[in-house]
C-alpha cells in the first residue's frame, strides 16, 4: 500500500486524508521531520500559507521538506500549498520550498466573496471536474519544463512538473477523487518485498 | 457555469482555517501584527472584548473604513460584523458576518 503523507500543520489536513484513503492508499500526518520517514509521496494542503510557512519554521520542518523533494518522490500542493511549492511568489522576496518552477500569485481570483465552483476541463479527463476556488491563487507562469494541466478564464490552474504537482483549487472538498487518482500514478510502482516473499526468502535462503 | 458564495465555497473558507487562530482587531496596525504572528484570519471589531469588559456597554460594527484599512493591510482573509438585526449597520459595510 502507498504511503501517503500529509502536512498537518494547518488547513485542510483531514480531507485530503479522507481522500488518500477513499483512494486505498495510506495517509500520514505529518508534524515533526520524522514523520517524513518512509513516506512514498506528500501533500501540501490548502490553509492560509503565511500560517503554514510559519509553522513549517516552528517546527524545524523547511529542511526536512527541502531534503524530501530531493528525493524526487511527488509532492502535491493544493492552493496554499501551491504556493509553497514555487519557485517565485509575486510580491514576495523569498519563496518558500522553491522547489517547482512556476510563478505564482496569492489571492488572484479576488477575495472570500469572489470565491467561486467551476466545472474545469483538465487535460486528460474526459468528464469535467468540479472545481472549488476559496481565494485561490494562479500561476502566472511556468517554465519549460512545466506541463499545464487546466487553465480557467485563461490563468493556469493545475500544472505538473516532474514530480510536483500542483493546483489552485481544492479537489479534497469534494467527492471526486480522480486527481488524488492521478497523484498517486505518480508514485513508482513498489519494490517493497511482501511478508510472505520475505517468509520464502528466510525459509529456503 | 461559475458560481459565487455556495455553501462548499462557505464551508470550504471554514475548513481552510482549522488549525490556525483567528485574531480580533481594531485597526490595520493590530492586524499586520495579527498576520506576522501567524493568524488565519482577523476579525475587525469596533472595540475587543477586554475593552468591553473594562468600560461596559456593548461593542458595535468597525467603522466601515476601520474595516476596508485592515483589508489592505493584510493579505489574510478579513471579517467584520454586526449586530443582528442592524441591518443599515451591516449595510453599510458588511452584510451580517461577512468574510471578505
Amino acid at each position: 500500500m502507498k504511503r501517503i503523507g500529509v502536512l498537518a500543520l494547518q488547513g485542510a489536513v483531514r480531507e485530503h486524508m479522507r481522500s488518500i484513503e477513499a483512494c486505498k492508499a495510506e495517509a500520514v500526518a505529518v508534524k515533526w521531520p520524522k514523520d517524513l520517514e518512509g513516506l512514498d509521496g506528500l501533500i501540501l494542503p490548502g490553509g492560509e500559507s503565511t500560517a503554514i510557512r510559519r509553522a513549517i519554521d516552528r517546527y524545524g520542518l523547511m529542511e526536512s521538506l527541502c531534503e524530501f523533494a530531493k528525493t524526487g518522490k511527488p509532492l502535491f500542493g493544493t492552493c496554499a500549498g501551491l504556493i509553497l511549492l514555487a519557485g517565485t511568489v509575486v510580491g514576495y522576496e523569498e519563496p518558500h520550498l522553491g522547489v517547482m518552477d512556476v510563478v505564482v500569485e496569492r489571492n488572484s481570483f479576488g477575495r472570500q466573496v469572489d470565491s467561486f465552483e467551476a466545472p474545469l476541463s483538465i487535460k486528460g479527463m474526459e468528464v469535467a471536474f468540479e472545481a472549488v476556488f476559496i481565494r485561490a491563487p494562479h500561476i502566472v507562469s511556468a517554465g519549460p519544463s512545466v506541463e499545464v494541466l487546466c487553465e480557467h478564464k485563461g490563468k493556469i490552474v493545475m500544472a505538473r512538473c516532474g514530480q510536483f504537482l500542483g493546483c489552485s483549487f481544492h479537489p479534497e472538498l469534494t467527492d471526486d477523487h480522480r486527481i488524488m487518482e492521478y497523484f498517486l500514478s505518480m508514485v513508482p510502482p513498489q519494490r517493497t518485498l511482501s511478508c510472505q516473499t520475505i517468509q520464502f526468502i528466510v525459509k529456503y535462503d | 457555469m461559475s458560481e459565487q458564495g455556495t455553501n462548499r465555497v462557505k464551508r470550504g473558507m471554514a475548513e481552510m482555517q482549522k488549525g490556525g487562530v483567528i485574531m480580533d482587531v481594531v485597526n490595520a496596525e493590530q492586524a499586520r501584527i495579527a498576520e506576522a504572528a501567524g493568524a488565519t484570519a482577523v476579525m475587525a471589531l469596533e472595540r475587543v472584548p477586554s475593552d468591553i469588559r473594562r468600560d461596559g456597554g456593548v461593542a458595535r460594527m468597525a467603522d466601515p473604513r476601520i474595516t476596508e484599512e485592515v483589508m489592505k493591510a493584510v493579505s489574510i482573509p478579513v471579517m467584520a460584523k454586526a449586530r443582528i438585526g442592524h441591518i443599515v449597520e451591516a449595510g453599510a459595510g458588511s452584510d451580517g458576518c461577512r468574510l471578505y
